[in-house]
């Protein structure tokens, strides 16, 4: 076979000698299998530095010089388009034009396609045995979200992308098949260009503060030319312990060789708010039905009926904060290369104006250079450096005095919290202290409108990121490649209260600056070979793989400013400064075999060992195996020589594969010693004493006692499935089914505080997940100016915490009230509070009976006939009594998300997409809605001289009770509001259809505009984002959670809008 | 590819990897910028922790425990969401609990026992007295909130990780014969280093000494209940205990935020939840004691300070944020507030004394404590002498836990009908113990296995 080639390669170099003296030209065009012209098709020459892309006729052409020719006398075209399986050519170089055309037959599952799977390895997609989700680049930049995050919801089956408000710059939260830590997060490793770099999000407040950002909105979607995402251990364990969450792999753009490519991109988006919760307009501030004497700055609605007042104007106060947000985004590329050197070179800009009448504006400048040159044949050396720049001004939410909605819907429907500005004494003016003559003292809730506009929350990054890659060809079989890549950025903050700020009357300027450093050098030895037993294929790694992270933070707060709106520490007179810094090392050896057997059975194996500065010496290497078949069985001869099978089934694969990854301890747990702080002491309260009070340093034993023993975490994955491709391959299923369990997951353990002790780390749980995925990619329509694609993800993912030892229950965040937990034999994350007395449960408790006498321990359940389990129980007064026991309510986990998208390309020109995104079940507590029944100003307040009757059975059925004594505190029993009733009452059923994008294009490809400006085209987008949300949850939109990157999920406490956006984009290519 | 490439491809990779192992140190992982914590000591000297001591202290005696009882106690009300319902008399194992693993964790307990371990090692006697006294007022007040407590096995977790409950009586006569200790290192003159940061007594054994005294009669007043030998205890103790005012065992705070009062912090995060109670402003309006009202609370409006308007109390239930808070004096960020005072000690004399038959003292005594604060002198006797003493502790003793623990003894104040209980609800006299430690502590018993009463307390 070798030796025939050999011999016909030397018979073409003689007659080629004669010909191949001048230029040729190469064209040609390429279509698809019903005869539409494929823009943006690549052809590239196999093993030269040579190519083009196709225009929108799917006409490509490229001139050889005499010296590209040399002495070749053919060459090999190949063509790429996403969604086609690539076409190779060898044309012979005689003439001085050649054409060739190419049909490229379709293939929605692009099992041609090479499939980045981490730390340099690769694979052809046919023969992968894992999933990787692919996401082409025009999905992201169609979905028109400047964070890359956002841009991934609903592309890929078990992917939850939650975008945390539609603020500017507003974090998205990723999590990949269900969380799988206590105290890890669910933040995936991030790849760019083979370097890993940072997606943190700083909120040392998650409960208050701003909506942070999340640091992958640094990079500008335009540069992305595709995303691979590795969801589970087993396609991810190549990446040892960094990968425990899955990992995003993103590859940049390259230039190729060719013409100069050039285009320039701007989009113009209108932001309105989605949703927002309803608030009573009838009553007045007040308690009691009136609003008289010392309660005239109370903070409750309680009051008057408005109606009955004169003078009366009656004010919308969740509308009037809000203006129609604006988005520019432009970005400028040129991309080119010659024989010897490529380059991409691109300008990105944001400036986005948030929908807040205040201060709340982003921008971020990106610039990206990534060339590659090549010495001689077997050498090549590419660098590839990001600079951004990114500033925001935010307004802080949530619980938190100072929080913009907190104080904005507490207000009375009757008090006009505009000006903000008391005209008379010029000092800042809120319901609860309308007729302000002090400054530096509480509002009690600031105005909303003087948060918006006075408050300032400056953030100011300047990240560098970027590698050199070497990559090396000594022999055909051997590639060595050298990456070294580093991330550095620096967080520079600016947050000031002014004075009357009720969270800090006196004022305070707080300066902190977060910086990062990630530092990654990857060696990988790539060697391949054939044998011809079992017609076998051998690609063999070899790598080693060095990392450091370094953290650090410094803060200063200031309090007591002297001078207002004077916005530098020494305008305070009191400081506490606060210091953190971290270094982590990794050292990593790994290594990969691939096996392609009877070109139908792979079978990949994979090793990595990990070493950690984390872990004590002598304890602190440790395994991560996987290994992975797929087997292509539709080339089973029988199978692949059959028409109808040919036909009907073109390609299917069975896929199975095993794999763990792990997590590392946090910095110097491990270690025990004594802490200082400027808060040092203090509680939920709000009270912050400094160990290092009055002039002397002060340190204190550390409450974290330190665990020498400390292992990984470690998650185990059987992953399996099919892939199909049907009826001529216009339809294909993906189908995975996945079994994780994540053991040794570490905790900080309660220790008896009497030990003087409150915790330490230890390897201690185990949580599973299990799900299944499905992917769907149909083309029910075929024709020349029509064409139909859908494509459906499902996903779902069964999460249980299967073992906690030493405690009960582990608590993740939230409030007091309700908060989240981990909870044997129940799903992470759950909320755990106090629900009203129910059948069923056996609950003994004192009752009032008929008479309005008091029953003492009477069993309910034993009792009271006529309930079904779960039924209220009714108590003689006609109450629900409070069940005192702490109870499982609600779960934010959702049952299964799944995605449609449709579509349509009419015409070749115009294209029409619309994608749904659905999340089915996933609690959500409202405590928003809590917070304002207590207030008396949520709609469902509204309704105060009427009466009702709960439903359930007791000694108080059918009994009718006054509306306000339930829901108002201080009458009654005030069971109605989440301050004195119990949370159970505002958990609400977090589902949603969201038609997450509509978006329309046309391309403008008219010969007059390419021949009078020489534009190849301009593509017009009109995308409307968000527009519409299905939903029966009442508060806002239900895409939502008070932390941006934290775990415990489901939590609503006047938490920011969402909005929907109208996008108009151009794009000039030329 | 030929068998000889495989051979020279192996060959290549044994060579590459041994090479790469080789170059990759065992430093790159064990190096001490990458173990080394930073952001912690791995030592300190006493005088660092005798700083935190004190300002946990400070917090600990001014926190959430002097809110619960001046709550229940009704000087003061609670108004708004939590506090609210304290001042209901609910109370759950969650609400103090952080302030019970507090009184062990760093800058507690275990701190102090750092200081004196360091101290006794270095011959500092006099230092090793202070850290004494202090880890005898921590745990007295601790005791008598929550009972039997761990105490003989506590902070020592390599022999204890679970540390047992020991009785409170037992507790108690450790804690005495720990103040004697302090008591004969303080008076050693053994000329020992001394702490330039003692923010109390500024390093004066004297004062020292007197503290040490006082407390011990607080100690014995605790048990008096269950045994009147501990009056004339008391009363021999108190008679060396603070001499002066200016001898007050005061927490310490500035102006800088951090290092502010902690009830000027709780009103400046919580100002709703916490006003006057409505039983201390009356009371105070019927002793015509219009030096207390101004100074403890905020006055309304300026008509007569025992008219209706000036200053308004809340009562439990009431939930009224609208009534006086605390006056600008206590909200004072540099306020300090007496732990122990000479008022409670010449009060305690008062009491022990007309309870060993002296009412001639007690007499002097209580009209010693008024005269300082310009109330013209009673002449009282038998039970009126000993409810005006008890009265007069209740008013002096603003905001201290020490109100809690009389009111226990004395029954006084019960005189207000929704004083003893509030929509069926009993003012608790015990805390329970905190979940934190319950959940980490096998011999901590569950909510409804632990005593309503503590063992000094019996019904």
């Amino acid at each position: 076979m070798r030796k025939t080639a050999l011999f016909l390669w030397l018979n073409f170099f003689l007659v080629a000698f004669l010909f191949a003296q001048e230029g040729i030209t190469v064209k040609g065009v390429v279509i698809d299998e019903v005869g539409n012209p494929l823009p943006g098709a690549n052809i590239t020459v196999v093993g030269e530095p040579l190519g083009a892309s196709t225009d929108v006729d799917g006409f490509y052409s490229f001139t050889m010089s005499a010296a590209d020719v040399g002495e070749k006398t053919s060459i090999t075209l190949e063509v790429s388009y996403i969604g086609y399986k690539p076409a190779k050519a060898t044309i012979e170089l005689s003439g001085k034009e050649i054409e060739q055309n190419f049909e490229l037959e379709p293939d929605l599952l692009n099992t041609e396609t090479i499939v980045v799977t981490g730390m340099g390895t690769e694979i052809k997609k046919e023969k992968l045995g894992v999933t990787i989700a692919s996401v082409p680049a025009e999905e992201i930049v169609r979905s028109e979200e400047s964070n890359v995050v956002a841009g991934l919801a609903g592309k890929v089956s078990n992917v939850e992308i939650t975008t945390n408000s539609g603020e500017p710059g507003a974090s998205a939260y990723i999590r990949i098949r269900g969380s799988n830590t206590l105290i890890g997060g669910t933040q995936p490793l991030f790849v760019v260009d083979g370097v890993p770099i940072n997606n943190r999000s700083i909120n040392p407040s998650p409960h208050g503060g701003v909506t942070e950002m999340n640091r992958a909105s640094d990079i500008n979607p335009e540069d992305i030319a595709s995303i691979e995402i590795l969801k589970g251990a087993a396609a991810a364990a190549i990446y040892g312990s960094r990968a425990a969450n899955g990992v995003i792999l993103i590859t940049t753009k390259s230039g190729k060789p060719g013409k100069v490519r050039a285009t320039y991109k701007i989009t113009s988006s209108s932001d309105e708010v989605t949703q927002l919760p309803a608030l009573q307009t009838k009553y007045g501030q007040g308690l009691f039905g009136v609003n008289y004497g010392p309660f005239a700055t109370i903070s409750t609605s309680w009051g008057p009926k408005l109606d009955t007042l004169s003078d009366v104007s009656i004010y919308d106060h969740a509308k009037e904060l809000f203006r129609t947000g604006n988005r520019i985004e432009q970005n400028l590329s040129l991309s080119g290369g010659s024989k010897t050197t490529d380059y991409y070179l691109s300008f990105g800009r944001t400036d986005h104006q948030g929908f807040i009448k205040g201060n709340n504006d982003y921008e971020r400048s990106s610039f990206r250079l990534k060339a590659t040159q090549r010495i001689g044949a077997q050498l090549d050396v590419t660098g590839n450096l990001g600079y951004v720049n990114t500033k925001a001004n935010r307004i802080q939410k949530g619980s938190n005095l100072s929080g913009l909605l907190l104080g904005a819907f507490r207000t009375p429907p009757d008090f006009n919290n505009e000006p903000y500005i008391d005209p008379v004494t010029g000092l800042h003016r809120s319901y609860r202290y309308p007729n302000p003559t002090v400054l530096k003292r509480t509002r009690g809730y600031d105005n909303p409108f003087f948060i918006a506009n006075e408050q300032i929350n400056l953030t100011e990054v300047s990240r560098v990121y970027g590698n050199v890659t070497i990559n090396y060809d000594p022999m055909d079989w051997l590639n060595v490649r050298y990456v070294l890549g580093r991330d550095f950025s620096t967080d520079n903050r600016r947050y000031v209260l002014p004075p009357s700020s009720s969270s800090a009357p006196e004022g305070t300027i707080t300066r902190s600056e977060y910086g990062y450093q990630e530092t990654d050098g990857n060696l990988i030895i790539k060697a391949a070979g054939n044998f011809d037993f079992a017609d076998m294929a051998v690609t063999a790694y070899v790598g080693h793989n060095w990392n450091e992270r370094k953290s650090t933070s410094f803060s200063t707060t200031g309090d007591n400013m002297a001078v207002y709106g004077f916005n530098q520490l020494g305008n305070t007179s009191s400081y506490s400064p606060g210091e953190y810094e971290s270094t982590v090392r990794l050292e990593s050896f790994y290594g990969q075999v691939t096996f392609d057997m009877w070109n139908q059975l792979y079978v990949t194996a994979a090793l990595r060992n990990d070493g950690f500065s984390t872990f004590n010496a002598g304890k602190n290497r440790f395994w991560f195996p996987k290994v992975s078949t797929a087997w292509e069985f539709t080339k089973l001869p029988f199978l692949s020589e059959s028409d109808v099978l040919k036909q009907w089934l073109p390609y299917g694969k069975l896929r199975l594969a095993y794999g763990e990854t792990g997590r590392e301890a946090p910095a110097y747990s491990t270690i025990s010693g004594f802490g200082t702080d400027t808060e040092a002491f203090g509680s939920g309260w709000g009270e912050r004493l400094g160990s290092t009070a009055y002039g002397f340093g002060g340190f204190y034993t550390s409450g974290l006692r330190g665990n020498p023993d400390l292992r990984v975490e470690r998650t185990k994955e059987l992953e399996y499935g099919f892939e199909l491709g049907l009826i001529e391959n216009r339809l294909s299923v993906d189908f995975t089914v996945y079994d994780s369990e994540t053991e040794d997951v570490l905790y900080p353990i309660s220790l008896p505080s009497s030990t003087g002790f409150t915790s330490q780390f230890r390897n201690a749980a185990v949580i599973q997940n299990k799900g299944i995925e499905i992917g769907i990619q149909a083309r029910p329509i075929n024709m020349k100016n029509f064409k139909w694609d859908v494509n459906l993800q499902y996903g779902q993912n069964d999460n249980m915490v299967l073992s906690l030892p030493d405690v009960d229950f582990y608590p993740i965040g939230g409030f007091a009230s309700l908060a989240a937990y981990a909870v044997e034999g129940q799903p992470l994350g759950v909320f755990r509070g106090e629900d009203f007395v129910r059948f069923g449960r056996g609950i003994v408790t004192n009752v009032v009976d008929e008479n309005g006498n008091v029953q003492q321990g009477v069993n309910i359940d034993e009792a009271y006939s006529g309930w079904k389990n779960g039924d209220l129980f009714v108590n003689g007064d006609g109450y629900p009594i409070v069940d005192t026991e702490i109870r499982i309510l609600g779960d934010p986990n959702p049952d299964w998300t799944g995605s449609i998208r449709n579509t349509f390309t009419i015409f070749k020109k115009w294209r029409i997409s619309t994608l749904f995104d659905i999340k089915q079940g996933g609690d959500i507590w409202n405590g928003t809605k809590g917070a304002l029944m207590f207030f008396g100003t949520h709609k469902d307040s509204e309704d105060r001289d009427g009466t009702r009757v709960f439903e359930g059975a007791g000694p108080g059925q059918g009994k009718e009770v006054s509306n306000e004594g339930f829901y108002n505190f201080v009458g009654a029993n005030g069971l109605g509001n989440g301050f004195t009733g119990p949370p159970s009452q505002f958990i609400e059923d977090g589902s949603y259809v969201k038609l997450r994008e509509l978006s329309l294009s046309y391309l403008l490809d008219l010969p007059e505009i390419n021949q009078w400006t020489g534009l190849r085209d301009i593509e017009l987008t009109l995308t409307g984002r968000n527009l519409f949300t299905w939903t029966d949850y009442t508060g806002i939109d239900p895409e939502t959670n008070l932390g941006a990157n934290v775990s415990w999920r489901g939590f609503d406490y006047f938490n920011m809008p969402q909005t929907r956006s109208i996008i108009f984009g151009l794009r000039f290519n030329y | 590819m030929t068998r000889k490439n495989i051979i020279s491809m192996v060959r290549l990779l044994i060579v590459f990897i041994t090479t790469l192992y080789m170059a990759s140190c065992q430093n790159f992982l064990d190096a001490e910028e990458a173990t080394k914590d930073p952001n912690r000591a791995t030592e300190v000297t006493p005088d660092l922790l005798f700083n935190s001591v004190q300002v946990k202290g400070f917090f600990m005696f001014e926190g959430q425990l002097a809110r619960t009882t001046t709550i229940w106690m009704q000087q003061m009300s609670g108004t708004d969401r939590q506090l609210a319902g304290f001042g209901q008399y609910v109370v759950t194992e969650t609400d103090h609990s952080g302030e019970m693993s507090g009184v062990y964790t760093g800058g507690g307990l275990i701190d102090i026992r750092n200081i004196q371990k360091d101290a006794e090692a270095k011959g500092w006697r006099e230092y090793a007295g202070i850290a004494k006294v202090w880890e005898a007022l921590v745990m007295g007040m601790a005791s008598s909130l929550w009972g039997d407590l761990p105490y003989s096995e506590a902070v020592d977790i390599e022999n204890f990780p679970t540390p047992k409950l020991d009785k409170m009586s037992d507790i108690y006569a450790a804690l005495q014969s720990l103040l004697d200790e302090a008591i004969a290192d303080l008076q050693s003159s053994s000329g020992g280093y001394m702490p330039p940061n003692d923010f109390v007594y500024g390093s004066d054994v004297n004062k020292w000494v007197e503290a040490a005294y006082t407390l011990k009669a607080r100690l014995y007043m605790h048990w008096a209940k269950v045994d009147a030998a501990n009056y004339g205890r008391a009363l021999a103790a108190a008679q060396k205990g603070i001499s002066s005012t200016a001898n007050n065992f005061k927490t310490f705070h500035t102006t800088t935020e951090n290092e502010s009062n902690g009830w000027y912090q709780f009103f400046k995060n919580r100002d709703s939840y916490m006003r006057s109670g409505r039983f201390l402003v009356e009371l105070l309006k019927t002793r015509q004691d219009t030096v207390r009202l101004e100074q403890y609370f905020e006055r309304l409006d300026g008509t007569s300070a025992t008219g209706p308007t000036a200053f308004v109390g809340s009562d439990p239930g009431d939930g009224n944020s609208g009534a006086s808070s605390l006056s600008d004096i206590y909200l004072a960020k540099d306020l300090s507030t007496s732990i122990l005072s000479w008022e409670e000690t010449q009060l305690i004399i008062a009491e022990a004394a007309f309870k060993t038959g002296d009412e001639a003292t007690a007499l002097a005594k209580l009209n010693e404590v008024r005269a300082n604060f310009n109330l013209p002198a009673l002449s009282v006797s038998g039970s009126d002498l000993f409810t005006a003493i008890a009265e007069e502790k209740y008013v002096a003793l603003f905001l201290n836990m020490e109100v809690y623990n009389d009111w226990k003894r004395t029954g006084y104040p019960e005189s207000s009908s929704d004083f003893s209980s509030y929509n069926g609800l009993d003012i608790p006299r015990r805390l329970l113990y905190g979940s934190g430690e319950r959940n980490a502590n096998p011999n901590i018993p569950a909510p409804s296995q632990q005593p309503a009463r503590n063992e000094n307390d019996p019904s």
